[in-house]
């Protein structure tokens, strides 16, 4: 039903109706009759043209005592459908019993009636999805979403925590116990460490550098030499690198664009930055919940003439509809 | 889909069935007046008075003109399907649990309650060609009459070709009888508890049972042997098998116990309808809406639509969405495998 309230006298809304389910326009059409004040003056209908098109005008009188005019074009579709010849006959038998007062015959889908027995349509829409319940719950795996809920919390892993809190022998919780000086966090680590076998070479460090993580404890263990070392992380003779085998990622080629609307996706950055050379990596901040841009994105660039190409074409350039601000990316904090 | 809600009956329903071009519905509940609705849009067509009594059972003929209805009032009767008159009643020892109209409407099968010291009986009655016409010439005995099962008959349907009978029955078990000498031809110990229900796919080739044990399975009508079984969470009244070869599904229905729906709500009371798949026994979906267990349900013919009735004194008939009939296909060559759609 096309919207008729507040249209200026002489104005006309053409509406297309949208094929709607005949459902929902045998209600709409009891709402229609209900009310909202509005009378019919006139009704007219044009022939269905060769399109299968039809006009229908109606002059109202409108909530505000003001005379619209409302204009419909009607597709009109003919469907053919195969009835049984005795379905036919069927349908046209008189009711019985404690119809008898009904009007004879099929009324058609969607009709509705009101004797002692009621017909009407189920208020809410029923979905029927088949799809085998195996499968339904792989793809909401409660368990995992559970443990993963955690680390939304504060950004921390929570859920690698000990759920036991470690105490002391007094009962009390480490960190407040003086003898042995360890922390919580590191307990926890060394808990960690221990359930996994980790500690057996190093000493549990009861009197010197008590307060010293277990961690380290632990990494200097790894460097004794007897332990495995990744191919990547070897030094020339084979002993343990000392820094971490990956590169520091290089901020000076990061361009920060902003200003982008929410359907922008990581594809599309790339695509909108590659005429400018090759790209490392395109970093586009989603919206955890609704996976939706929020609106600004990282560019890493291999060169930096390249970004800096970017930058002198890209900023103040109109991209869908909005436009962009691109700029160097300040550093991003040490850890 | 946007189910009809069809509210006709006061008590609950016990038993629908649609007819063989599936446009006539045909419900029967505990109130006295079995009734005859268009299926299409749920429309009343009217209604059989005569039982003084809860009507369980209903059974149309090939042409839809004769019905037959059982009822606890200790008789069977027989209708005119356009005009509601009697044509013929059936008097019984015991409430009438089962009705079933032979293929080519030549005899009709009832089967009896075991209340009142009464043994579940099945009888077998001629039925004269032009019962519409005249009752005359129509007897009111059975030319076959046997003792079967040791609890209550829920169901009975007469066998391919009317060779046999096949009756289901409180003591859980499934049986199948001659239908010419009464005898047991197949015991088939399909479930642990009371069969409430059979019916049969579209040619009569399988059968498919519905248990109080919370099971239904696919019974070959070939060799009597359980071939499928579709485990529910529930003890389930009724099971139907989709005549589409295109959607193998089958459908049941129950819930728990009629006496305990007041207590529970209609979220944990499981009263929907659910569809397993007919060879892999996957649950598959569900369809929600009533608000007491699903007493009876029942596809109709043309695969198109389902109506199920419920202890809350509701029939719903569900009309199926186009994406019904493509799920099956969907599954097997699911969108990641299929071309891209040309833009």
């Amino acid at each position: 039903m096309p919207e008729l309230r507040d249209v200026p006298e002489g104005e006309a809304v053409v509406a297309e109706p949208a094929k709607a389910k005949w459902a929902d326009a045998e209600e709409e059409g009891a709402e229609g009759e209900e009310g909202e004040g509005e009378r019919t003056l006139e009704r007219t209908e044009t022939e269905v043209d060769r399109h299968g098109l039809k006009q229908v005008t109606i002059f109202k009188i409108n909530d505000h005592n003001r005379k619209i005019k409302c204009t419909q074009t009607v597709k009109v579709e003919k469907k053919q459908v195969r009835v049984p010849k005795a379905v036919v006959e069927r349908r046209g038998w008189a009711k019985f019993g404690r119809c008898t007062d009904q009007p004879a015959g099929y009324h058609g889908a969607g009709y509705s009636f009101s004797g002692e027995s009621v017909t009407s349509f189920d208020i809410s829409e029923q979905t029927l999805e088949l799809k085998p319940k195996s499968q339904k719950l792989e793809e909401s795996n409660k368990a995992a979403e559970k443990a993963f809920a955690n680390t939304k919390q504060e950004g921390t892993f929570v859920a690698w925590k000990p759920s036991a809190r470690p105490t002391g022998a007094d009962g009390l919780p480490p960190d407040e116990d003086a003898g042995s000086r360890t922390t919580y966090s590191n307990a926890g680590a060394r808990e960690w460490a221990e359930k996994h076998g980790a500690l057996g070479a190093v000493q549990p460090s009861g009197g010197g550098g008590g307060g010293s993580s277990s961690l380290e404890a632990l990494a200097a263990g790894a460097g004794g030499g007897s332990r495995y070392v990744p191919p990547s992380m070897r030094n020339s003779d084979g002993s343990r690198m000392a820094t971490p085998a990956y590169q520091e990622r290089d901020d000076t080629t990061t361009v920060r664009v902003s200003n982008l609307s929410d359907d922008v996706t990581d594809q599309d950055l790339r695509d909108l930055f590659r005429r400018f050379g090759s790209i490392q990596r395109v970093y586009l901040a989603k919206d955890r919940e609704t996976g939706l841009s929020r609106g600004f994105a990282f560019v890493n660039f291999y060169s930096r003439d390249d970004a800096q190409t970017a930058i002198n074409k890209l900023d103040g350039h109109g991209y869908d509809h909005l436009i962009l601000s691109v700029s160097w990316a300040a550093p991003s904090e040490k850890k | 889909m946007r189910p009809i809600l069809v509210k006709g009956h006061e008590r609950a329903l016990t038993m629908i069935k649609y007819n063989k071009e599936g446009d006539l519905l045909f419900t029967v509940s505990k109130d006295h007046h079995p009734s005859v609705w268009y299926a299409d849009n749920g429309e009343h067509i009217g209604t059989y008075h005569g039982h003084t009594g809860a009507v369980w059972c209903v059974a149309v003929n090939e042409s839809s003109t004769l019905l037959l209805t059982g009822s606890a009032d200790n008789s069977a009767r027989l209708w005119d399907v356009p005009t509601g008159n009697e044509l013929m009643v059936f008097k019984h020892p015991a409430p009438v649990r089962a009705v079933d109209f032979a293929l080519g409407d030549g005899h009709f099968l009832t089967a009896l309650d075991n209340i009142m010291g009464n043994k579940p009986t099945i009888s077998v009655y001629e039925l004269t060609p032009n019962i519409r016409q005249s009752a005359t010439g129509q007897s009111d005995s059975p030319t076959l009459k046997f003792i079967g099962h040791d609890g209550k008959i829920n169901r009975a349907l007469w066998g391919p070709l009317n060779k046999t009978i096949v009756t289901c029955s409180d003591d859980a078990s499934v049986r199948v009888w001659d239908a010419a000498t009464g005898e047991q031809i197949h015991k088939i110990h399909a479930h642990r508890d009371k069969v409430t229900d059979i019916q049969y796919a579209w040619d009569a080739s399988f059968l498919v049972t519905a248990s109080k044990d919370g099971s239904a399975k696919l019974i070959d009508m070939d060799s009597f042997e359980i071939v499928k079984s579709y485990e529910c969470d529930r003890p389930l009244n009724s099971a139907h098998i989709s005549p589409l070869r295109e959607c193998p599904y089958v459908i049941v229905g129950g819930g728990q116990d009629a006496m305990s729906v007041t207590t529970t709500s209609s979220k944990m009371g499981k009263l929907d309808a659910v569809f397993f798949h007919l060879v892999f026994e996957d649950e598959l979906g569900s369809v929600k809406g009533h608000f007491g267990p699903i007493n009876t349900l029942a596809i109709a013919p043309h695969g198109r639509s389902f109506a199920s009735g419920g202890e809350d004194g509701y029939v719903r008939i569900h009309h199926f969405d186009p994406s019904y009939f493509t799920a099956e296909e969907e599954a097997f060559n699911p969108a990641f495998l299929q071309p891209p759609a040309e833009k």
